[in-house]
Parts: C-alpha cells; sequence; structure tokens
C-alpha cells in the first residue's frame, strides 16, 4: 500500500493543502534542496514551468477562500500586502517601502511605493490599501482570516503615499500577519476577484481551469526585479500515481512525490532532483477535554507516553518529531520532546492511576484523506497500553461541522497547517486546547511583547505549558518531498510560511 | 406510434421530476456544510454564520428547491457556494471531456463487441469461440483502475507514445493534442464494456441461431452466414440495444474511475471534488445531468427498440 507524505496530503487550514510547498535552503530539513542552487548556466526567460500539486484552491477570491492553497498559488506571487514574507518567514518591505512603529507599538506608519500598480496599469492609492484592510477589520467581515488583524481599530491615509494603521494594543504578531491572506491590498470597489485576481505582483493571473491546472503568466511591468519564467502553470493531480507518472514523462517539471518508494526510485537518477524540506504541518492528535475520561490529565498524558513517534515516522517514511505545536523553524522553538516521552509501562501506571487499568474504550476521528496507516498505527500502539480505539474515517466537511464546530469526538487526528498557530489553542472554543486563565495569559503577553525577547519567552512558555498538559498529542512535523526535472532551479523547498514564491524558478536552456 | 411516444415523454418528466427531488433531499442528509468548509479553521462562529446567510444556506430547503428547480427550468444550474462560478457553465466545460470519452469509448467497444460477439456465437463448438468467450470473462473480472495503469505503464511511460494522463490546457484547440489525451482513457473504458457487449451479443446471436425461422431459411437453402445476416442480425441486435441503455449509465460511472485515474477535468473528476467539499448546488446539478442523460437514452433506446421491431410498435 502507497502512503502518501504527510506533508504532501492536507491542511486543516482548508481542503488546501500544503501540496506543492516549499522553499530554499531547508536548514530544518534535510538537505539544502535541489531546488535553491542558481542553474549558473543560461536560463530561457520565455520558458513555461508546469508544477504538479495535489490538492486545488477552492475559490480564488483571496478575501473569502480560506485554507492555505489559494495563498500558495497567490500570495506574493499575484497578490503583494504592505510587507511580505520569505520562505523562512522574515518579513521584508513589499508595497510599503518603509514603516514606522511608535514607541507605544500602537501606531504604525507605511510609507507606499511610488511606482506600484495593479495588472492593468492603475497605480496602487493609500485609498486602496485603506479600504483593503478595513473590508477585514469590518464587524462584519467574511474574510476568514480576519482574526489575524483583530488588533487593528483604525486604517487612514494622511496623505496619497502614507497609510497608518491605529492599533487597540500591541500586536507583535502584526507585521507577520500583514504579510498573510488578511493583508493582501486589493483595488478599492474590486469585485470578481475569484475569477480575475488582479494584483500588483511579478505574476498575473492567466486563466484556471477548474480540477485541471492554473496558469500565471509574468508581469512584465512589475516594478522590482522580473521573474524569471514566462509563465507557470499548476496542474492539480490528486492521485498519487498520476502525480508520479507526469513527473517521470515530463508533464511536470516539479512535482509532489510523498511516497517513500516512488522517492527512492529517482534517487540517482541524473534525470531527477529529489528535494527534501521542512514544513509547517503538524500532525496533531487532539484529546476532547470536554467529556469523558480525557478530562483527566493523566490518561491524555498516558496516552501520549503510549505512542512511538519515531515508529510512526518510520511508518510514514519521512518526519520530525515535535514536542509541541511550535516547529523548529519558529524563533519561540524549545525542545520538548523530552516531556511524555514514550514509556508503554508508564503510560499503564498512568491509566490504572486514573482508575482505567481495566481498559478504556475512546473514538477517534480523522479525515480520510490522511494515510490509513497513521490511524491504524495510533490505534496498534494505544491497544498496547490498554486502550480501544474506534477509528471513524470521515470526509474533511463531516469532521469541520462533527469534530471542529460540534466538538462530537473523542481523539482527533488533522494537519493543522498553519504558521504560527500557537494562540489558536487559547481561543474560546475552539475544539481542543487551553483553556485556563494562564495560558490565555501567556498568549497575550506573546502577542502584546514590547520586544522580540519577550515574546518568545511568553510563547515558549504558553508552548510548554501545552505539552504539560498534554492538550494534545504532536505525532510529527511532515516533511515536503519534491521531485524536479534536472534544469529546473529556483523553486522553494521548505514549506513554513504558506507561500510557493515562484519568482527565483529558472529554467535551463536545453 | 404517436400517443405511445407522448406517454414515454410525460414518464420521462415524471421520473426527471422525482429524480431532482430525490438528488436535492438525499445530498441534504450528507454531514458536513459548505459554509463551514468555506471558512475554514480560522473563521469565528459569527463569521460562519454570515457566510452561510450570504450563501443563502440559511433560507428553508422548499425555497431552496424551489429556486433551484426554477433556474434549471430556464437552463441556468446557479452557482457554486465555494467559487461563485456559474455551474452551468462549468458543466458544459467538463462535458467538452466526458462526452467524448464516453462517446468514443462507446464507439470503440461496440466496434471491438459486435464481430467478436458474432464470431464467438458462429464458433461456439470450436477453440476460437470458446478462447473469445474466455477472454470476455476476463474483461470482465479485471478492475477499469488497473486496466488503466498498466496502460499508463505500457504506452505512456515506458514507450512515451501517449500523455500519462491530463488534457490540455487550452481544451480542443489542438483537436490533435485533446484527443490523444483521450486515447487511453476512452481505450480502459471500453476494454470493460466491450467485455459486457461481447457476452451479450454471443448470447442473442446463439438465440437466434438456433430460432426456428433461422432453421426455415436454411431450409429455404440459405447458408448459416446468409441466413444470419438477412434474418438473424436483426433479432439478435434488440437485446443488445437494450443493454446498451442500461449500460451508458455504467459508462458515465466508470468514467469517474477513469478520469481520476488519468487526471481528466472532466464530469467525473468535478463530482467527486465538489462532494468532498460539500458544494451541493454544484453536485445536485451534476447529478441531476447525468441522470437526465441516462433517462434520455433509455427513453432513445424504448424507441430504437419500437423501430427495429414492428411486433413492439403496436404494443403499450
Amino acid at each position: 500500500m502507497r502512503i502518501r507524505t504527510l506533508a504532501a496530503t492536507v491542511a486543516v487550514a482548508g481542503l488546501a493543502l500544503a501540496a506543492c510547498g516549499s522553499d530554499g535552503g531547508g536548514s530544518g530539513g534535510s538537505g539544502s534542496g535541489g531546488g535553491s542552487a542558481s542553474t549558473g548556466g543560461r536560463a530561457n526567460p520565455d520558458a513555461t514551468v508546469t508544477i504538479g500539486a495535489v490538492l486545488e484552491p477552492t475559490s480564488l477570491d483571496i478575501t473569502r477562500a480560506s485554507g492555505v492553497a489559494v495563498g500558495q498559488i497567490l500570495l506574493g506571487n499575484v497578490y503583494e500586502g504592505l510587507l511580505k514574507r520569505d520562505q523562512k518567514g522574515v518579513v521584508s518591505p513589499a508595497l510599503a517601502t518603509a514603516y514606522r512603529i511608535s514607541p507605544d507599538g500602537r501606531t504604525y506608519t507605511f510609507t507606499l511605493a511610488d511606482n506600484a500598480a495593479f495588472q492593468d496599469g492603475a497605480p496602487v492609492r493609500a485609498a486602496d490599501v485603506v479600504s483593503s484592510l478595513t473590508q477585514v477589520i469590518a464587524p462584519n467581515s467574511t474574510n476568514p482570516h480576519a482574526s489575524d488583524l483583530a488588533s487593528i481599530s483604525a486604517v487612514s491615509s494622511p496623505d496619497a503615499h502614507t497609510v497608518v494603521l491605529t492599533l487597540k494594543e500591541r500586536d507583535s504578531g502584526l507585521l507577520f500577519n500583514l504579510t498573510g491572506p488578511a493583508g493582501v491590498i486589493v483595488r478599492q470597489s474590486a469585485t470578481g476577484l475569484d475569477g480575475r485576481p488582479d494584483g500588483t505582483g511579478p505574476f498575473r493571473f492567466d486563466s484556471w481551469r477548474r480540477g485541471d491546472s492554473i496558469t500565471l503568466v509574468r508581469n512584465d511591468a512589475y516594478r522590482g526585479p522580473k521573474a524569471k519564467v514566462a509563465r507557470v502553470v499548476f496542474r492539480y493531480l490528486t492521485d498519487t500515481n498520476a502525480q508520479n507518472n507526469a513527473v517521470r514523462t515530463g508533464q511536470v517539471d516539479v512535482g509532489v512525490i510523498s511516497d517513500n518508494d516512488l522517492v527512492d526510485t529517482y534517487r540517482g537518477n541524473p534525470k531527477f532532483v529529489v528535494a527534501e524540506g521542512t514544513t509547517t504541518d503538524k500532525f496533531t492528535l487532539a484529546f476532547n477535554q470536554d467529556r469523558g475520561p480525557l478530562a483527566d490529565v493523566r490518561v491524555r498524558r498516558a496516552i501520549r507516553q503510549g505512542i512511538d513517534k519515531d515508529g510512526l515516522i518510520k511508518v510514514l517514511g519521512a518526519g520530525t518529531r515535535i514536542g509541541s505545536p511550535v516547529p523548529p523553524l519558529d524563533p519561540w522553538y524549545e525542545d520538548l520532546t523530552n516531556i511524555d516521552r514514550y514509556d508503554p509501562a508508564g503510560a499503564r501506571r498512568l491509566l490504572a492511576q486514573a482508575g482505567h487499568g481495566g481498559g478504556l474504550r475512546l473514538g477517534l476521528t480523522i479525515p480520510n484523506i490522511y494515510p490509513p496507516s497513521i490511524g491504524d498505527y495510533v490505534t496498534s500502539q494505544l491497544r498496547e497500553i490498554g486502550v480501544t480505539v474506534e477509528v471513524r474515517r470521515v470526509e474533511f466537511p463531516a469532521w469541520l461541522t462533527g469534530v471542529y464546530t460540534k466538538h462530537d469526538y473523542d481523539l482527533s487526528i488533522v494537519d493543522h497547517a498553519e504558521a504560527r498557530d500557537l494562540a489558536f489553542y487559547v481561543k474560546p472554543g475552539y475544539y481542543f486546547g487551553d483553556r485556563s486563565p494562564q495560558a490565555r495569559d501567556l498568549a497575550k503577553a506573546g502577542a502584546t511583547a514590547a520586544s522580540d525577547a519577550d515574546r518568545n519567552t511568553a510563547l515558549r512558555g504558553l508552548a510548554r505549558r501545552y505539552s504539560e498538559d498534554a492538550i494534545a498529542d504532536w505525532l510529527l512535523l511532515g516533511k515536503a518531498r519534491q521531485v524536479a526535472r534536472v534544469g529546473v532551479t529556483g523553486y522553494p523547498t521548505d514549506d513554513v510560511s504558506a507561500v510557493y514564491d515562484l519568482s527565483k524558478i529558472e529554467v535551463l536552456k536545453s | 406510434m404517436a400517443v405511445i411516444i407522448l406517454r414515454r415523454l410525460g414518464l420521462l418528466v415524471v421520473s426527471l421530476f422525482v429524480a431532482s427531488l430525490l438528488v436535492f433531499a438525499l445530498l441534504r442528509l450528507l454531514p458536513g456544510d459548505v459554509a463551514d468548509v468555506l471558512a475554514g479553521t480560522s473563521a469565528s462562529p459569527d463569521q460562519v454564520l454570515r457566510i452561510r446567510h450570504e450563501i443563502g444556506a440559511d433560507r428553508s430547503l422548499p425555497a431552496q428547491y424551489l429556486d433551484w428547480m426554477g433556474g434549471v427550468l430556464t437552463g441556468d444550474f446557479g452557482v457554486s457556494a465555494l467559487s461563485g462560478a456559474s455551474v452551468s457553465a462549468e458543466l458544459s466545460e467538463k462535458l467538452r471531456v466526458t462526452a467524448p470519452l464516453v462517446g468514443g469509448a462507446t464507439l470503440l467497444a461496440l466496434a471491438v463487441a459486435v464481430p467478436l460477439g458474432i464470431l464467438a456465437a458462429a464458433r461456439h463448438r470450436r477453440a476460437s469461440g470458446v478462447a473469445l468467450s474466455a477472454l470476455s470473462q476476463l474483461g470482465l473480472a479485471v478492475p477499469a483502475f488497473w486496466i488503466g495503469l498498466m496502460l499508463i505503464t505500457v504506452f505512456a511511460v515506458d514507450w512515451r507514445l501517449l500523455p500519462a494522463g491530463g488534457f490540455p490546457t487550452d481544451g480542443w484547440a489542438d483537436p490533435v493534442a485533446a484527443a490523444r489525451s483521450l486515447v487511453l482513457p476512452a481505450v480502459t473504458l471500453a476494454v470493460v464494456e466491450a467485455a459486457v457487449l461481447l457476452r451479450f451479443v454471443r448470447s442473442a446471436t446463439l438465440e437466434v441461431l438456433n430460432a426456428d425461422f433461422i432453421r426455415t431459411a436454411r431450409a429455404k437453402g440459405l447458408t448459416r452466414g446468409q441466413a444470419l445476416r438477412r434474418h438473424g442480425l436483426r433479432n439478435a441486435a434488440l437485446p443488445v440495444v437494450s443493454i446498451l441503455g442500461v449500460e451508458f449509465a455504467t459508462l458515465l460511472l466508470g468514467a469517474v474511475i477513469v478520469e481520476n485515474v488519468f487526471a481528466l477535468p472532466g464530469l467525473g473528476q468535478m463530482l467527486v471534488a465538489d462532494i468532498g467539499n460539500r458544494d451541493l448546488v454544484k453536485v445536485q446539478g451534476t447529478v441531476l445531468l447525468v441522470t437526465a442523460a441516462v433517462l434520455v437514452v433509455g427513453f432513445g433506446v424504448d424507441l430504437a427498440n419500437r423501430l427495429l421491431d414492428p411486433r413492439l410498435r403496436s404494443a403499450r
């Protein structure tokens, strides 16, 4: 049976999935990724690059669609925000050339680039920025990422080149969030963004054949460095074999190949490069503390101790062990893998103390987009410590309604793919998490910290709390694996910031 | 005859109406909600309510049904809740892949099954006839997706003769490229179909061969072949045409699998994706269209049988 790499399978963030995800140089990944090295030879500026992806966006209206798939296509490529992030999550200027933060951290003043233009040549005006951001923070906003900018109370423009954001309180995550889907600048009173995304980036949208492909073409009027290829086609190949055949026969130049056995067939082949990178795909075994035995921290800890994460990584062929929802590349990462290490005997003791020495039955709900082996592995591991698990495989929307919205579950496994999502888990009404005032205070301290050091300290504390309180078990951090045709370079190999930067992709003249 | 056609047409309309009700109601039983899908995992519960209102999913079910049917009667299948795109436009785009695929597979299957089926019947006591029979059994037993994978491995990956999957992004702008990408999928669909048809053609022909009127024809001095051609085939065609109507539904179902194996952007692939996203307006439009196609084909088969067989023309 084939197993897809988790990284390639999905994101809780939407139906989206980090299919094509990733970036250059993967410091956290294994190897620097064949993708990032420059060709050194002569690049072909008229080339078309075809990228095999797995999950298609459900809509291209970035102001309305959830999930990371739409952002990977459009963010930074077609749309820009005031600021942008690179594949490592580092923030730098985009539509704003400079910004100033007031000492109390509550006023952000952005100076706009004076040569930025939408794709028909209309200049980007301060009014476009004000209307874009105001729509997101409006009380009746349907932007699914509105909470990213919740700290903003007002957006104004004192003159044509300046935009001022006024905050309710300090927000240490604001700059990063402005680089995300909530921060994109669309034309004032723009309509029909689904059919015709209209941005300011190095590519312009060309066409979308639903169920098949999305095509972008180079924006030759882009104010910055021009893209190095004329066209990029994202082809959606959900089926593992179809993706593999497309790579092998040259129908796509870069493809997501996650299956271990399939990846091995490309290694050592002089025509292909295998690129591995790190992701933010946190495969999370969530515990429902609101009902039944999982309200008892001893039961939750027992389950964590009962699952050998290294064994699962071996079964799936790739992945990194993490002890909290923080991936190693985040500034507030701390190695917490020693908390509740694999210890079946200890797990049985904890269960006995909690009064479940005679055994325990729990339900496990998993969306059917993930490989069945994950649920099978967890089930067989927990059987060893006397916990009988009944697996329910459901479609993703059924998971969203049943588990995410109605909290009708004991255990659940999904991939939390979003970057820097630590604060999600203190939200009241989230489907699992830490609802204690202490956790909320830590999250708040992190969000409103005056310095990076303070922020990192608070968020490190929060992650440790999550882990010690066993709000969930983090099974593994997915790996992104792509196979590219030799001669194609500059594609992202890591997938840590929900963007897929196309601007550096090059194709060698053949 | 005219009365019968009118009566059949009336039945067709009633069936379509009942089908639309069933499709609409059954889809509402699926767990999961498109508003939750749209909102994803970072939106607040208030936002989900607003989204539900915006796409009209908070209206009563009868109101939603009437609204949908009202549109369908004027050829407007509504818009996708997820992307806001017109369902009619997408259906016609996908049909440009699925219709040639299913049509091509049917012709291919007929071209293989009819001559071989007759041959298998004519030689049913000889080794070649038995071999053909066994071959059709094998064709029935092998799943379509496996045949597809094998064809890809041989013709696309090893020999590089045909594309491994997909459809040109500019559609039929280049007819040769588009047709090439449909060859392997159509063959895959046709293999199973041909196996089914071959068995029906064979048994229908065998039955005719043993019929009294063939014996009479032979007694008049015709050879077996002459008797079969002049009197037999028309009679043998009846059950084959009927089964072709039934098999049309099977072919459409097969297209769902084959389109996924070959990454073809057709109706079947879209249907699977839409169900996965709970985009019910699109799903019900697609299912209704397919149901209508099957019912219309059934109607056509009925008429064809009456034309082929004068005895049926006066029957009720």
